[in-house]
């Protein structure tokens, strides 16, 4: 089923294992050297960088010669660009299986520029400007990714999966009548909850070992649909724009009380079990989701001015962390303010550097009287322009 | 770790039972750490509260409270300065550990405040009188000496962006392509200018070892900066493209040279990239010149940049197990 070799896959994880005991001090480099050797392994897997790069450099490879086959077939493509790009994508992934074959490549960055493209060409097709209804559209591009996350276990398409699954049941569902329009955000929390359970269940089988990363990416994007589906202002939006509801501003929606519970309880429960059960998931996903449940009380109440609630609630996070901080400079209940592992923390300060050049744009000097100065504008954005 | 595994390590004669019995030991000490979440918090509360306090002090400019928020902002960046220089550890030209998790926190709210500071002195009492470039000036120098005095990455980031935007330029990393005006030949001149002198500075950290660690992020920064300027070059000065695309070699040359002495993949990485961008240029200028008027040079210019992309691939793999084995 899975394309890559199995038994060198297993080898890898047996070896990842030696290197985090070697790290921890708990065995000899000697040691770690006996199970490489017991244990070996043939991909071909570049540094992160170097994946970068080739991942970039077949992207621009799959891109031009596309485009290339469209200048040739210009004048006979008309109708059958449909079956082109099919035609493209399947050669794509045809040439994903040899490099995977032959070189033996394994999260080189080729096999997944390779991956990617072939599956968005396979796709594009049936969803774009096409009479196929959207539930059919949202199956299709379901199953190719359901498909390839079992074929090549990659963690992107797993989230596509279940992204589409989810999209495939709203938009077959809501057509349904009155009743299935009120209902279909509880059939989307509980169609989320199904599949955040059964990723659980599966990224600790034996059976799925090497899908465990998908079921990490599956549980995430399922969290995160279960609180979309219940969130105030995602119901409320696609209420007025997809079931012609046409609420007013003010106007409350119908179990407006429920929603607005789901939106600001379902991030603090995620947080409560992921502190319970030292769920990193549950825990990051609800801190991230906290954020979004705020935006969501900003966008409806005026609770104060900007700057007040900026202050107030910098304030605030800056003491709560600072708090925890020292709390757990000594170890209590099994918790540490202590880094998990010493590896790559000078990458993560270089990144960390470039993160903050970002999020505090220099203030610009201009003669213009009405001059807006800095000191940090402008939310969030990666570092990832550079890095 | 999962014991299972170590324990067929250990029947398996691979690890000793000493090793086994430290993984046991470890495995049931193991911690759950918070450490990235209350380090992403402590950012976010900085953000948030230098964020707030700037939009406080536009909002009342010309009210009474003005005075009252100019004299909180001095109180906030004098109080971290006052705590950061109080738990710092002794000056030296090495890298220095962090005191305590607060520490860099702190240094970057007192450093942004003093950026508002000044900038809010310049507008309300014009301290500087005409002299905007002073404005822009006084507080680079100011974050330049906290990058060294503190040993702070983030503030020398932050000093690096302000040299920048004093000599013109946007370099923070998602605005670099978006804010500038690359058809302004004194922007590409300024580029190269502040490009060099980024990786001068970079190599003379190294080399003096002063503040080592400093290279990466000056050299870094320095050599996105050279080729983009480079290929604006290109791009802009259509009758000397080639000397500027000699330029970029050299550079790339430079960027190589720095890839192989430290081992850093990621060099290798934007050296190939960026000189594929400059050489497919270069072909393409040239098959306009060859064809004129049917589609050849097209096809040409596609199946050269489809071919130079395979060969780029090649060149990368075959470098990545040169260092793998070095």
């Amino acid at each position: 089923m899975i394309a890559y070799n199995s038994i060198w896959l297993d080898n890898i994880a047996l070896q990842q294992e030696a290197t985090e005991a070697y790290r921890r001090h708990c065995i000899t480099a000697g040691e770690r050297e006996r199970i490489v050797q017991a244990y070996p392994e043939g991909f071909y897997t570049p540094n992160s960088y170097i994946r970068i790069g080739l991942f970039l450099l077949t992207a621009i490879i799959v891109l031009f010669s596309l485009g290339l086959l469209m200048l040739i077939l210009a004048d006979a493509l008309e109708d059958a660009w449909r079956g082109m790009l099919v035609f493209s994508g399947l050669t794509a992934l045809g040439a994903l299986e040899l490099f995977i074959h032959d070189p033996k490549h394994y999260r080189s960055g080729v096999d997944d520029a390779l991956l990617w493209s072939g599956v968005a060409l396979v796709s594009i097709p049936f969803c774009v400007d096409t009479s196929l209804p959207a539930w059919a559209c949202c199956a299709l591009v379901g199953l190719v990714a359901l498909a390839a996350t079992l074929r090549y276990a990659d963690s992107l398409l797993a989230a596509l999966a279940v992204v589409s699954l989810l999209g495939c049941l709203f938009y077959g569902y809501h057509p349904l009548g009155a009743f299935a329009q009120s209902t279909a955000p509880f059939l989307l929390m509980t169609g989320s909850l199904a599949i955040y359970i059964l990723a659980r269940k599966w990224g600790k089988a034996l059976r799925w070992r090497h899908y465990a990363h998908c079921c990490t990416v599956m549980e995430i994007t399922a969290l995160l649909t279960l609180y979309a589906a219940g969130n105030y202002f995602v119901v409320r939006e696609t209420g007025n724009a997809l079931l012609g509801l046409h609420l007013l501003p003010g106007q409350d929606m119908p179990a407006g009380g429920f929603f607005w519970a789901s939106t600001v309880l379902l991030p603090l429960l995620y947080i409560v079990l992921g502190v319970r059960g030292k769920n990193t998931i549950l825990l990051r996903t609800g801190l991230v989701l906290l954020a979004a449940a705020v935006f969501t009380i900003e966008h409806y109440y005026d609770v104060a001015s900007l700057e007040a609630e900026m202050i107030v609630g910098g304030l605030a996070l800056v003491a709560f962390a600072w708090a925890l901080i020292r709390y757990l400079e000594e170890p209590r209940h099994g918790f540490t303010y202590r880094e998990d592992t010493s590896s790559g923390h000078q990458e993560a300060a270089q990144a960390e550097s470039l993160v903050i050049a970002d999020t505090f744009p220099p203030p610009e000097p201009s003669p213009d009287p009405g001059f807006k100065f800095g000191g940090g504008s402008g939310a969030g954005g990666g570092a990832d322009g550079h890095w | 770790m999962n014991l299972h595994t170590f324990r067929k390590f250990h029947e398996e004669g691979l690890i000793s039972g000493a090793s086994f019995e430290k993984v046991k030991a470890a495995e049931s000490r193991r911690l759950f750490s918070l450490h990235w979440e209350l380090k992403v918090l402590l950012y976010l509360g900085v953000l948030l509260l230098s964020g707030g306090l700037g939009i406080l002090v536009y909002e009342n400019i010309d009210t009474i409270g003005h005075q009252a928020v100019l004299a909180v902002i001095a109180l906030i960046s004098a109080a971290g300065y006052w705590y950061c220089n109080k738990k710092k550890s002794p000056f030296s030209w090495q890298k220095v550990p962090t005191p305590d998790p607060l520490f860099d926190y702190l240094l970057l709210l007192a450093c942004l405040t003093m950026v508002t500071f000044i900038a809010y002195l310049q507008y309300q009492y014009g301290v500087f009188g005409d002299h905007l470039k002073l404005a822009g000036f006084v507080p680079m120098v100011i974050l330049f000496f906290c990058a060294y005095y503190f040993d702070h990455l983030g503030v020398l980031t932050l000093a690096i962006t302000n040299l920048a935007a004093w000599m013109g330029i946007v370099v923070t990393p998602t605005q670099v392509l978006r804010q500038n005006d690359f058809s302004n030949s004194t922007l590409i001149y300024t580029g190269m200018l502040l490009g060099g002198m980024l990786v001068t500075a970079g190599e003379i950290s190294a080399w003096k070892k002063w503040k080592a660690h400093f290279r990466f992020t000056y050299v870094n920064i320095g050599l996105h900066v050279l080729f983009i300027a480079c290929l604006a070059g290109m791009f802009h000065f259509e009758h000397r493209y080639f000397a500027w695309f000699l330029l970029l070699l050299g550079i790339a040359f430079y960027c190589y040279r720095q890839a192989l002495r430290h081992h850093s993949f990621y060099f290798i990485v934007i050296m190939a990239l960026y000189t594929y961008i400059g050489l497919g240029y270069v072909v393409v200028r040239l098959l306009e010149k060859i064809y004129t008027n049917d589609l050849g040079p097209i096809y040409l210019g596609l199946i050269y940049l489809i071919a130079s992309a395979i060969a780029m691939i090649l060149g990368l793999i075959r470098f990545n197990r040169k260092m793998k084995k070095a």
